[in-house]
């Protein structure tokens, strides 16, 4: 997948990269998306082993370790930079909402 | 109690909703897909009851694994782990299901797995279409002798060729279908998911896939049927022995890469078994076909008994130790049988007489033979200029040309019957009028 499919990233995969903080492995992030969120977000088993991949590609995550089958990763500068980014994105938007509508008419 | 059943699924590599809803419904009937074997799916019986069925793609699996390899075993665990358990695979398709209630989907970003399964198409689902398309234009530039615009005749009295012709240009339409079909989603699925996240359903076109697939069998059958009618028996015995050692082949190599794979060979080596196994066995049958083709056993084969032939050697001219070559084609339209009889040195006899089956075309069939004589003075690509046609008691009569120069080969329609007959010499009055009798029907 070309880089500038990144340029926004899906709730799916801002999580999956928030969740690589810390070293965890696969099977772990689809446990813990739905806990970070309150199940609002969940990531498709395939969805996530493709999203790994195309995020090691781009090398916003690197492998760690591998035991047996379960390989684990953790976010690189670069993909800390990305989640930044796209946190400053969100940010934005949340404040373009607070000045058209105000403090008091929050949702 | 049967425990196993298969079935054909006409549907297309990347159609997902039609399989996903056909192994929902068997599992509500008590029935698991388990596998796969030569083109049909393989349930077991298990106990009736609601399953979330879903249709994966993993591009790097292969039908030449002997079991999942690292990474598609560690995709595997992923969905075993959201409940998904794997039921079947077919090459890079993956089929799991999932008895939790309202389970979380395997792919949940429609971008990406539009482009999960555009990978895995590329695999095998595309080449093979591709490959497919192209072996289609080959064979039908290969029968261009079969051409029903400079050829009328020859073609309509191929009953089997014409047949397969018809065949091939199906296949050449499944494939040419499938892969714009393909591409078509692909491209409606790509702007879906990128402008409104959703993924498209995958609309095959399954009822257009039977149909062909009906078609196709329907023609081979025709072919078969109009080689042992119109060919005789033993030619349509070796065209029935190559249609069985085509079904043959392929059971074959599907038995080679089970061994292969029960044997735990690698990838590379099951590929090369199987396809191998198929080239020799294809192979073995080309030769055979063309051995065939090529005469070897042809007069063995396809003898008549001269008793039979409208017109002899013996009718014509002293002698019966001649040689001959006889043929006979034919379909539901058009008959024919050539005969050729000589003597090295001395006179010898060749004549194709086509006979019209069916009464409502002899007029259409003339007027199309009549219609090249008049256009472009040729019929078949042979030349031809009107002649008196009253020594030969025949409706119109055409000697050929070659060069200006005429030779002894004459063009003759008596009613139904298209003849074309060639003499050693000049044709005396009696020759003409036996022709008239024997192949004209004049004395009947």
């Amino acid at each position: 997948m070309p880089r500038a499919k990144f340029q926004t990233m899906t709730e799916q995969m801002f999580y999956t990269l928030l969740c690589l903080k810390s070293e965890c492995c696969g099977m772990d992030i689809l446990d813990r998306v739905p806990e970070m969120t309150g199940g609002a977000v969940n990531v498709g088993s395939g969805t996530l082993y493709t999203l790994l991949e195309q995020f090691c590609a781009v090398g916003w995550i690197r492998e760690t370790r591998v035991e047996g089958r379960r390989r684990s990763y953790i976010l690189t500068e670069a993909g800390r930079e990305a989640l930044a980014r796209e946190y400053r994105r969100i940010q934005a938007q949340a404040e373009d909402y607070r000045r058209i509508f105000g403090e008091e008419d929050q949702p | 109690m049967k425990d196993k059943k298969r079935d054909f699924l006409p549907y297309s590599l990347y159609d997902y909703d039609a399989y996903t809803r056909h192994f929902t419904k068997m599992a509500r009937r008590g029935w698991l897909v388990e596998g796969t074997a030569p083109f049909t799916w393989v349930y077991r019986r298990v106990e009736p009851k609601e399953r979330a069925f879903a249709v994966s793609y993993f591009a790097r699996a292969s039908a030449f694994d002997p079991e999942p390899g690292e990474e598609q075993r560690e995709f595997i665990d992923f969905c075993q782990r959201t409940g998904w358990r794997l039921a079947a695979t077919n090459a890079q398709m993956q089929v799991f299901y999932n008895e939790r209630p309202d389970p979380i989907p395997i792919e949940t970003d429609p971008a990406l797995e539009v482009e999960t399964i555009h990978r895995a198409a590329k695999r095998m689902y595309l080449p093979l279409f591709w490959l497919i398309l192209g072996i289609g234009v080959l064979e039908i530039m290969a029968n261009r002798h079969l051409n029903p615009i400079a050829f009328p005749l020859t073609f309509l009295a191929d009953g089997s060729g014409f047949f397969s012709l018809a065949a091939n240009l199906l296949v050449l339409l499944y494939a040419a279908v499938e892969l714009a079909a393909y591409f078509l989603w692909l491209c409606r699925a790509r702007r879906a998911a990128r402008e409104t996240g959703t993924l498209i359903p995958s609309a095959g076109h399954r009822h257009f896939n039977a149909l062909m697939l009906i078609l196709t069998l329907a023609l081979l059958i025709c072919s078969l049927y109009s080689s042992f009618l119109y060919g005789g028996r033993l030619y349509g015995l070796v065209v029935a022995l190559m249609l069985v050692l085509m079904a043959a082949a392929i059971f074959i190599s599907w038995k080679v890469r089970k061994l292969m794979m029960r044997r735990h060979a690698s990838r590379t080596a099951t590929m090369l078994a199987t396809f191998g196994t198929a080239i020799v066995l294809s192979v073995v049958m080309v030769m055979g076909t063309l051995t065939v083709a090529l005469g070897y056993f042809s007069d063995d084969l396809l003898r008549e008994d001269p008793e039979n032939l409208p017109l002899t050697f013996t009718d014509l001219y002293e002698g019966t130790d001649y040689q001959e070559s006889i043929r006979r084609d034919g379909s539901p339209i058009l008959t024919c049988l050539s005969v050729t009889q000589f003597k090295v040195p001395g006179d010898s006899l060749e004549y194709t007489l086509y006979e019209v089956k069916l009464p409502f075309l002899v007029d259409p069939l003339r007027n199309l033979v009549l219609r090249d004589l008049e256009e472009d003075g040729t019929v078949d690509g042979e030349h031809y200029l009107e002649a008196d046609s009253a020594p030969w008691s025949a409706d119109r009569a055409f000697q050929r040309d070659w060069q200006g120069e005429p030779l002894n080969d004459w063009l003759l329609l008596y009613g139904g019957r298209i003849v074309f007959i060639s003499v050693h010499s000049d044709p005396t009055p009696e020759l003409m009028t036996t022709v008239a009798i024997k192949l004209g029907g004049k004395g009947e």
